[in-house]
């Protein structure tokens, strides 16, 4: 089987294709500190792409609830189950991924969901780590923790979908690396569904084929950012590529907060597909958990965050996220403010850094209107 | 992505190669008929018509692989008229499975013909490259469900499914398909569909289908099918019925003729242990004698 490199596990690995890296890879960096679990994104891509019959349990977008929450139930834990602990050593996975150990004749390491996994979409909402004990919020800072965890498809640069197809229905675009299910060829056989390790392919019983997000990908092709990016009331994503065929650009955003900084961290790269939503890990959440879910660079992301306020170009790029419905393809800090340009070198945000201050008047005489605070 | 050929399908094939060469394992008679050709799997007909028992052996070659068969034998039988041939397959198989949802698939059948000298019996070979075509006629037990209880929908594997709204849709909550999406517009959500995908049909009028193979993963629908089929499961069995013209002017159909010994392959996948596309049952090459 050929071997390919994965740089999040610092090593390379095997994968059942050869195929090379796209022109650029479509990435995500969500920023977990700063979502509030509104569900805005489910519905914006809901009431997009997956409205029909067949597709009522389907959620492209789904936000949960960690640490107990996740959808389908038990998602993640239910193949970590199976597999090897993660064992990371200075950088390198040392344990095995999904696709290794594995006989030629098996598909990746994987788990079919059973019909029940769907039946509750955001079982654990809000639950915290453990019981708040009588009083105890009274004391400060408590040890308890919960946060949320926003999961779209993660157009992998190794996808298992791809991987487990017998007749090569998913493929990943060469022009931007998202990854589709051809829904011509699709017989419904479900491999994908198994094999997916986020469990972001859907089995619709009406179409009976199987069906993935799209990365809205109609809107990427016009330089636009997905629905679920641009209806994010928390502005926690961002959305743009990775450089794949030259070194990582300063000056893009992506490349920048992923690749050079290291901020952003993929989603249980132990797996091995290597996942491109990248997360900002939540900074109260205990250490060992966090290392679990993102690798072992939670330590250093979490620090490089809470003193983000010293470093300006690293706030700066992170002052793009929801500045525009364009996909920011390089910014710059100057002065006090950020700028950000497209593809076509059209600038599409400029964001200053601290928001002027602007005091109107109590009676508004134009609308001849009291003001009050809410309007 | 383009799939790269690896050492162990490379092993496969030698060994299917070994395997095929001593095909002919049973003899099946197609026998002739006077007057009408039962196309109902349970007809008086078909208990004095002769049958033959064929091996099939769990898929093992190609990923995935079928690690715990559950059916080792199907029983075939062929009347003839002259001008077309009935094929009748049947299996044991305790309980049908009809339904699919998440992780539920159901029950399945299908026959092969070689369309090529070369073709083996598993798909016709394993590249598209080095293989031969096959046709195959496939039958499922969900598309049969569907010709007799209604298209199969959302309360019909959960019956408390409830959704107030479809966009587009017509008439009242559980909105039905086909019934309630006659509307264009309320197509848009229907993908599979839209695109032309030969399962995501709502409207079936015959519960079989008509493909093409030219090696593993190949597998292609034909838009025009000469073949009728009926399944009928009965007291732990499952009994299958093809019937299509000995001759047609598609290429990509078996042209049967008179006084000739053919090969039949046959493959059936069991819904209950999670049996679809290569986690199946297969035979080797089957000969027949035509009259
Ligand atoms: S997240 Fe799952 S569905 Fe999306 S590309 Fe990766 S393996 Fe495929
Ligand atoms: S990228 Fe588009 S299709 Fe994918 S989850 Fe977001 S809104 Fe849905
Ligand atoms: S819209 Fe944004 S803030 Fe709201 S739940 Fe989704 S990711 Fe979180």
């Amino acid at each position: 089987m050929p071997e390919r490199n994965n740089w999040q596990l610092g090593r390379d690995m095997t994968y059942p294709y050869d195929a090379p890296l796209p022109q650029k890879q479509v990435a995500y960096v969500f920023d977990i500190n700063k979502c509030i679990d509104c569900q805005t994104c489910s519905v914006a891509c809901k009431n997009a792409w997956t409205s029909g019959k067949g597709e009522e349990y389907v959620f492209w977008n789904n936000v949960e609830t960690k640490p107990y929450g996740g959808y389908p139930i038990g998602w993640d834990l239910k193949l970590m189950e199976k597999a090897e602990l993660a064992k990371w050593k200075g950088g390198k996975l040392e344990s095995k991924t999904i696709f290794e150990d594995r006989s030629p004749l098996e598909s990746p390491l994987g788990h079919m969901p059973n019909t029940m996994d769907y039946s509750a979409p955001n079982l654990g909402e809000d639950e915290l780590s453990q019981a708040v004990g009588q009083g105890e919020h009274f004391n400060g800072l408590h040890p308890m923790w919960m946060f949320y965890l926003a999961r779209i498809c993660n157009h992998c640069t190794l996808p298992a979908c791809v991987a487990a197809c017998p007749r090569q229905a998913v493929y990943k675009r060469d022009e931007d690396g998202i990854v589709l299910i051809d829904q011509e060829r699709c017989r419904g056989y479900q491999e994908c569904v198994k094999a997916c390790p986020y469990k972001k392919a859907f089995y619709n019983l009406i179409s009976r084929t199987s069906e993935k997000c799209i990365g809205c990908y109609p809107r990427v092709e016009q330089g636009e950012v997905a629905l679920c990016v641009e209806a994010c009331i928390g502005k926690i994503r961002l959305h743009g590529f990775l450089s794949t065929q030259e070194e990582p650009r300063a000056d893009n955003p992506l490349d920048y907060l992923v690749k050079i900084k290291k901020v952003a961290l993929p989603l249980y790269p132990q797996f091995g597909t290597s996942p491109n939503v990248y997360y900002i890990p939540p900074v109260h959440v205990p250490n060992a958990f966090l290392e679990q879910m993102f690798g072992p660079s939670v330590l250093q992301a979490k620090a490089m965050y809470q003193s983000l306020k010293d470093d300006k170009q690293m706030l700066g790029a992170m002052m793009l996220f929801g500045a525009n419905i364009r996909i920011v393809d390089k910014f710059k800090v100057e002065g006090d403010e950020v700028i950000g340009w497209d593809a076509k070198g059209t600038e599409v945000a400029r964001v200053p850094f601290t928001e002027p201050t602007y005091v109107r008047e109590h009676y508004d005489a134009k609308h001849k209107v009291y003001r009050h605070n809410t309007t | 992505m383009k799939m790269n050929q690896c050492k162990p399908c490379q092993a496969s094939l030698a060994f299917l190669l070994t395997f095929s060469a001593g095909a002919a394992v049973a003899d099946i008679t197609v026998t002739k008929v006077e007057g009408a050709l039962p196309t109902d799997p349970m007809a008086a007909e078909w208990q004095q018509t002769p049958a033959e028992k064929v091996i099939v052996m769990p898929q093992t070659m190609t990923k995935p692989s079928l690690t715990t068969p559950s059916v080792n034998e199907v029983m075939a039988q062929a009347l003839t008229d002259g001008k077309s041939i009935v094929w009748r397959v049947s299996w044991q198989d305790a309980e049908a499975d009809l339904n699919v949802d998440v992780g539920r698939f159901p029950d399945a059948v299908a026959i092969e013909f070689p369309l090529a000298e070369n073709a083996l019996p598993m798909m016709g070979g394993v590249t598209r490259e080095s293989s031969g075509k096959v046709q195959i006629i496939y039958w499922k037990g969900l598309w049969q469900k569907d010709i007799d209880e209604g298209f199969q929908g959302v309360r019909d594997v959960h019956p408390n499914a409830f959704s107030s709204k479809y966009w587009f849709a017509e008439g009242e909550t559980p909105h039905t398909v086909p019934e309630s999406f006659k509307n264009p517009l309320s197509h848009q959500w229907f993908i599979a569909k839209q695109a032309g995908n030969p399962g995501a049909v709502f409207t079936r009028s015959q519960p079989a289908q008509e493909l093409v193979a030219k090696g593993w993963g190949t597998i292609t629908p034909q838009p025009e099918s000469a073949t009728t089929a009926k399944g009928v499961w009965k007291d732990g069995k499952w009994t299958v019925v093809f019937s299509r013209p000995l001759t047609t002017d598609d290429p990509n159909d078996y042209q049967f003729k008179a006084g000739e010994k053919g090969q039949i392959a046959f493959a059936v996948w069991q819904g209950k242990n999670g049996n679809r596309g290569a986690l199946k049952h297969w035979s080797n090459w089957t000969a027949y004698q035509m009259p």
